[in-house]
């Protein structure tokens, strides 16, 4: 049977990206708004995509309070229904600007902190979250687990052929993901004796110490769902990336 | 500072272009195919040494055309991948990416000696071009095609490209917009 797949957008959206990678790999997809954030329409698709957001004005769309009002929206209006949409068996993968207000915490830059001040993020992850800082490529490691055997199989499902070496990713400032200060391990991973449901499955190996070694990319078993929060962008050069992450995600 | 999107893309387009580390990071080769894709700008075919000789090898109208054509082919798809906000640039600036991609990927150390957007001209000196060590005849054919095919992208016009190999440092190669 064919993965249904949702791709959220509006007036501050850069779906056009995930559009552009779903075009190079053949999937299908449909696009819904904000009307459509919710629970009975959302429980038709096995995965839904929040992509990230543009912060000036391009592409007739975008701005700076635009994009404020697209992560207020996901933290505020539609948390009830994606929260139970996952929990309930749903597929989520957020992208870029929406992996940082998927966590527990998030620090944006000083610009924009008199803006966001009050903005809670979803808390559907556990990890806080820090918004990158710079544009460019970055080189992800995928996190060797030596235990549980099944966190190894996370991270193999996630990344699928990335999985087994360091690659790169354009990155536009992203969110740099731990658990408290400077930890890429989940505490329920540190007794190694359970199978993992939450993990950071790559971290940044990059020259910036705000990057280096933090999280990229993490995984979650909520209730009956899955989801995955993406810091960087794999649309425009490892677009394949997707297809593992939705194949690990989509409601089964 | 607010993110700026627009200049945040041409940043990454020079950086990627001018920096044959970045590009390298960003290239990939089918094993199976020898197809590659650069950014996604899929299409592109690898060729032994044996087989890019006898394209250098060429008569200078076809080596000429192969030139342009592979430039208009890699460049376009590229420009087109990084978005609108780099099809939009000014064309001086999309010609700098251009040459950053050629010498990136090994088409001769190239320097830009002039470009006028108005004009539509282009001077680039070449040292080193491509068919150095490949033929015996000191003509550049193929590298003059691959720049036209550079300069045709990034003005969106036709144009054409002569040598000049009187001046030391290398070959100059002089690109005007196509007299009809």
């Amino acid at each position: 049977m064919t993965t249904r797949i949702a791709l959220y957008h509006d007036q501050a959206s850069g779906e056009r990206y995930e559009e552009k990678a779903f075009n190079k790999t053949g999937v299908k997809y449909e696009k819904i708004g904000p009307k459509d954030m919710i629970k009975e329409i959302l429980d038709r698709y096995d995965v839904v995509f929040l992509p990230g957001a543009f912060p000036l004005r391009t592409h007739d769309k975008g701005g700076f309070f635009e994009f404020l009002d697209f992560l207020r929206r996901i933290v505020r209006v539609y948390k009830g229904p994606l929260l139970d949409y996952v929990r309930s068996g749903g597929g989520l993968i957020a992208v870029c600007a929406s992996s940082g207000i998927v966590g527990r915490s998030i620090k944006v830059p000083l610009y924009a902190k008199p803006f966001t001040w009050g903005i809670k993020p979803l808390g559907l992850f556990d990890f806080d979250a820090v918004y990158g800082p710079k544009t460019g490529i970055v080189d992800l490691e995928p996190v060797e687990y030596e235990r549980p055997p099944e966190a190894r199989n996370v991270v193999a499902d996630v990344l699928g052929e990335y999985s087994e070496d360091r690659f790169s990713s354009l990155y536009f400032r992203g969110p740099a993901i731990t658990y408290g200060s400077n930890n890429v391990i989940h505490p329920s991973l540190k007794k190694g004796d359970r199978s993992p449901d939450e993990l950071i499955v790559a971290t940044y190996s990059d020259d910036d110490s705000r990057l280096n070694g933090k999280g990229a990319i993490a995984y979650k078993e909520y209730g009956e769902g899955k989801a995955i929060s993406c810091s960087v962008h794999p649309e425009f050069s490892t677009w394949d990336l997707f297809d593992s992450m939705i194949e690990t995600v989509a409601r089964k | 500072m607010v993110l700026d999107m627009e200049s945040e893309f041409y940043k990454l387009a020079k950086n990627i272009t001018g920096n044959p580390k970045n590009l390298h990071k960003l290239l990939a080769i089918s094993p199976g195919s020898g197809r590659m894709s650069i950014m996604g700008a899929d299409g592109g075919i690898v060729v032994s040494s044996g087989m890019l000789k006898a394209l250098v090898k060429a008569r200078p109208e076809k080596a000429y055309n192969y030139g342009k054509r592979a430039s208009r082919d890699l460049f376009g798809a590229l420009i087109k991948e990084f978005d609108q906000e780099v099809e939009n640039l000014d064309p001086a600036k999309k010609m700098e990416l251009a040459v950053g991609l050629a010498r990136s990927t090994g088409w001769g150390k190239m320097r830009i000696l002039s470009i006028h957007s108005k004009k539509r001209t282009v001077a680039i000196q070449v040292s080193d071009p491509l068919e150095t060590g490949m033929k015996d005849s000191k003509d550049f054919p193929m590298t003059a095609g691959y720049i036209a095919g550079l300069a045709c992208v990034s003005f969106g016009v036709d144009m054409v490209c002569d040598v000049d190999t009187s001046r030391s440092g290398g070959p100059t190669f002089n690109v005007a917009q196509r007299a009809d």
